[in-house]
């Protein structure tokens, strides 16, 4: 594996990262998997393309530094706002009244929800992958022997700065605590006077919000997107999830990275005939590690809550 | 002449069905308990739970004498027989005919989903593999040998021509194969929660389409970075396979049906006998002790397991038996279009056969095949029709006064056919939060999905009360 592969697959497993966290939050608290959650990744990027485009002319003309990072910048609060509010609306619609309803009334909930947020967006954008603006001047730097592009740049310190973040808020904060404790006992944290409903509904919003800034750094490096492309997105995410330790948000991290990687990875074997096969190659992980450690890489075997 | 036996057969089972009903009372009982109904709903309830609780009666009436439902059944099953001699519209019995393909598939995924509560997400998979087991085991697509045939005889014949198993041959091998698949998906999820079910038949879902169209005649595999290997041309990759035999011609008495020309006549038959034995089969299958077992896992899988259930083997059973009705639904479509591609068999497919299952009613087979119909024709027609309806109705008034005209031009070219998608979801979503036991439920289901009413908490413990002290 050169270093190129290894930066392409860092980069991409940062976005996988970031999109893992939404799923990986929802199912340590709800032990529900959000299958809308790769459709609000897609919505975001969406909302952020006429945000892009209002501040940055796409006539040609070369953007400033300036002008860039106030762009993405703006793009990323909006999305993230949007996407946040989408998700809170979804669990207060769909998702709340079923709590307590079986196991699998959520679940098929959440794909109907899916289902409809796909289609409302190829409505919207048409069927045909959609070009992403140009937010940023391609420029690239060679770093021991390797090229990388500030768009490679931009994408994993966006990531690790949200990361980062992330782990700060549920670790250090005491709104975090609460969550966590929602997550380890739902019963036992709203005795102690959390008010479980808010706590749930901020897990979507931070979730949401993440996958909509998330969906900007997408944009931006891949540079076109479809009204589907959150469905295998959130896919191998949910893998990356599963990879790291489902609930366990550090885990999503390392998840998100090593799918990347391997994609990046599997992709570049025999000469592109990997492209073909990497989708198989992920899925085999998601089995392997099902069989072998269901827990994950960073999860603890704890026993199934009754 | 045809006509004239259903017709009889009908008028026969109508006048009995009333004699018996007349005969054990239905109408006294049913007088009484409509009487009741629409006296106590009366001040809260309001028209809409008059008439469902009206309903609610007239199926516990009639319930309480088997004959009546059996009649009741010869009656649909007349009728179902008969569709296709009273419409002479090919194009009509052609639809009835995928129909009947659907609703194949959705009595196979309510084993899985319904009966043991798993949820399948990448159903299609089955379908797809049984659709090519017909498509590799019986066409021109592999030839064997250089000179005619080296295997020729009733079930199989084998040659340059091709590998020719025989339709009949063919269902226990479709049935097999899907279900050696199903086991081998299942598997890897034995030991977790049943939505890591979901996610991973999901995958498998993607993948099987994927693998399919990966391992044609230009494909090939890489063995590490720069060194690859070609693959032989197993699936033909993205190209259909053509020209998959049809069944033999079946005569027998006065039945003679030919599968080769294109009336879709006998296929309706075909498939109206095999819907018929897969019914049997479903119905014996949730009375017995692995059907019991299924309920169990479905309901509270820990206690099921302290109750000595093994989890492990009702589960692989319900996947594989699932997924064998799912490979025998591939291979009546692939032999019925002819031909199979990899992109028949996506996640969509998958999704369109959940819903008939949640619409009809997780669990209940006659909601199901009630279900599998409704979505099949929405699929498949209504939602055209409905669309281009709308269209030419919104374009009459467009140019009307501000918001009616508005709606007109909506409505004008409102794109109902292309959001198919999107009504499964609404589906989906609205039967989950508003009526989760589905259009027919499951009694048992229904129970189990909204808290019971205080009637059925007193009949319950009325019955209790019996049980323990013998008293009535």
């Amino acid at each position: 594996m050169t270093l190129d592969v290894l930066i392409s697959g860092v980069v991409l497993g940062s976005l996988y990262a970031i999109v893992a966290l939404g799923y990986t939050m929802v199912y340590g608290i709800i032990e529900l998997i959000n299958f809308a959650h790769g459709d609000v990744f897609t919505l975001g990027a969406f909302i952020s393309i006429p945000v892009i485009q209002a501040i940055i002319s796409q006539n040609g003309s070369t953007p400033t530094l300036g002008q860039s990072i106030f762009a993405i910048g703006a793009a990323m609060v909006v999305a993230a706002l949007c996407c946040a509010v989408v998700g809170v609306v979804i669990e207060r619609v769909a998702y709340r009244r079923l709590r307590n309803a079986p196991r699998l009334a959520p679940l098929i909930t959440a794909i109907g929800v899916s289902l409809i947020m796909e289609n409302a967006m190829a409505q919207w954008q048409g069927g045909l992958p959609v070009f992403y603006p140009t937010a940023l001047q391609p420029s690239s730097y060679t770093i021991l022997g390797t090229t990388l592009t500030n768009t490679q740049i931009l994408v994993i310190l966006g990531a690790l700065a949200m990361m980062l973040g992330l782990d700060m808020f549920v670790n250090r904060t005491t709104i975090g605590k609460a969550m966590r404790a929602v997550a380890q006992d739902r019963e036992a944290a709203s005795m102690m006077g959390i008010n479980v409903n808010f706590i749930i509904s901020l897990t979507f919003f931070v979730g949401s919000a993440l996958a909509g800034a998330g969906a900007v750094l997408y944009g931006i490096d891949l540079g076109s997107l479809g009204y589907d492309s959150g469905f295998t997105l959130g896919l191998f995410a949910f893998t990356a999830a599963v990879l790291g330790g489902i609930g366990n948000i550090r885990g999503a991290m390392i998840g998100g990275l090593i799918i990347g990687i391997l994609q990046e990875y599997v992709s570049g074997l025999g000469n592109g005939v990997g492209t073909e096969w990497y989708d198989t190659a992920i899925f085999s992980v998601l089995v392997l590690i099902l069989v072998f450690r269901p827990s994950g890489i960073l999860g603890t075997n704890t026993a199934e809550k009754v | 002449m045809t006509r004239l036996v259903f017709l009889v057969l009908a008028l026969v089972i109508a006048v009995v069905w009333v004699a018996r009903a007349v005969q054990v009372g239905v109408n006294r009982r049913l007088a009484g308990r409509l009487a009741a109904v629409w006296r106590t709903t009366g001040s809260a309830g309001g028209l809409l739970h008059k008439l469902a609780g009206s309903l609610r009666a007239v199926r516990e009436v009639l319930g309480e004498d088997p004959w009546l439902s059996r009649l009741l059944l010869l009656l649909v099953l007349d009728v179902a027989v008969a569709y296709p001699v009273f419409d002479s519209s090919d194009v009509r019995v052609g639809t009835a005919d995928q129909a009947e393909v659907f609703v194949l598939l959705a009595l196979g995924l309510n084993i899985v989903v319904g009966f043991a509560g798993l949820l399948d997400l990448g159903y299609a998979a089955f379908f797809a593999i049984g659709a090519y087991t017909a498509a590799l085991l019986a066409s021109t697509h592999f030839s064997v040998g250089k000179h005619g045939s080296i295997v020729s005889n009733l079930l199989l014949s084998v040659g340059n021509g091709g590998i020719h198993f025989n339709f009949f041959a063919l269902i226990p091998l479709a049935a097999l194969v899907a279900a050696f698949f199903g086991i081998l998906f299942g598997a890897p999820t034995l030991r977790l929660r049943g939505d890591y079910l979901a996610i991973v038949t999901l995958g498998f879902g993607e993948i099987v389409p994927k693998v399919v169209s990966n391992l044609g005649a230009s494909n090939s595999l890489f063995l590490g970075r720069g060194n690859t290997l070609p693959v032989p041309n197993i699936t033909n990759g993205v190209n259909n396979i053509v020209g998959i035999d049809k069944p033999p011609d079946v005569h027998i008495g006065p039945i003679h049906w030919t599968f080769q020309t294109n009336d879709p006549r006998p296929w309706y038959f075909l498939g109206v006998i095999i819907i018929v034995i897969s019914i049997v089969m479903i119905t014996r299958l949730r009375g017995s002790r692995l059907g019991r077992c299924w309920v169990a896992i479905r309901e509270d899988e820990i206690a099921a397991a302290h109750a000595g259930v093994n989890i492990t083997g009702a589960r692989l059973t319900a996947f594989a038996l699932g997924a064998a009705f799912s490979g025998f639904g591939g291979l009546l479509y692939a032999t019925q279009l002819g031909t199979v591609s990899y992109d028949l068999f996506t996640f969509s497919v998958s999704v369109t056969i959940l819903v008939m299952v949640i619409l009809g009613g997780i669990g209940s087979v006659p909601g199901v095949i009630i279900g599998g119909i409704i979505v099949s024709y929405l699929n498949q027609s209504w939602l055209t029709t409905l669309s281009a309806w709308l269209n030419t109705q919104g374009g009459s008034f467009d140019h009307a006064w501000g918001p009616i005209g508005a709606l007109g031009a909506w409505l004008h070219t409102v794109p109902l056919a292309t959001a198919k998608p999107m009504i499964f979801g609404i589906i989906l979503v609205l039967m989950m939060l508003l009526r989760p036991q589905g259009l027919i439920p499951e009694r048992r289901r229904a129970r189990e999905f909204r808290p019971e009413t205080e009637q059925e908490a007193q009949e319950e413990l009325e019955e209790l009360y019996t049980l323990r002290t013998g008293e009535i």
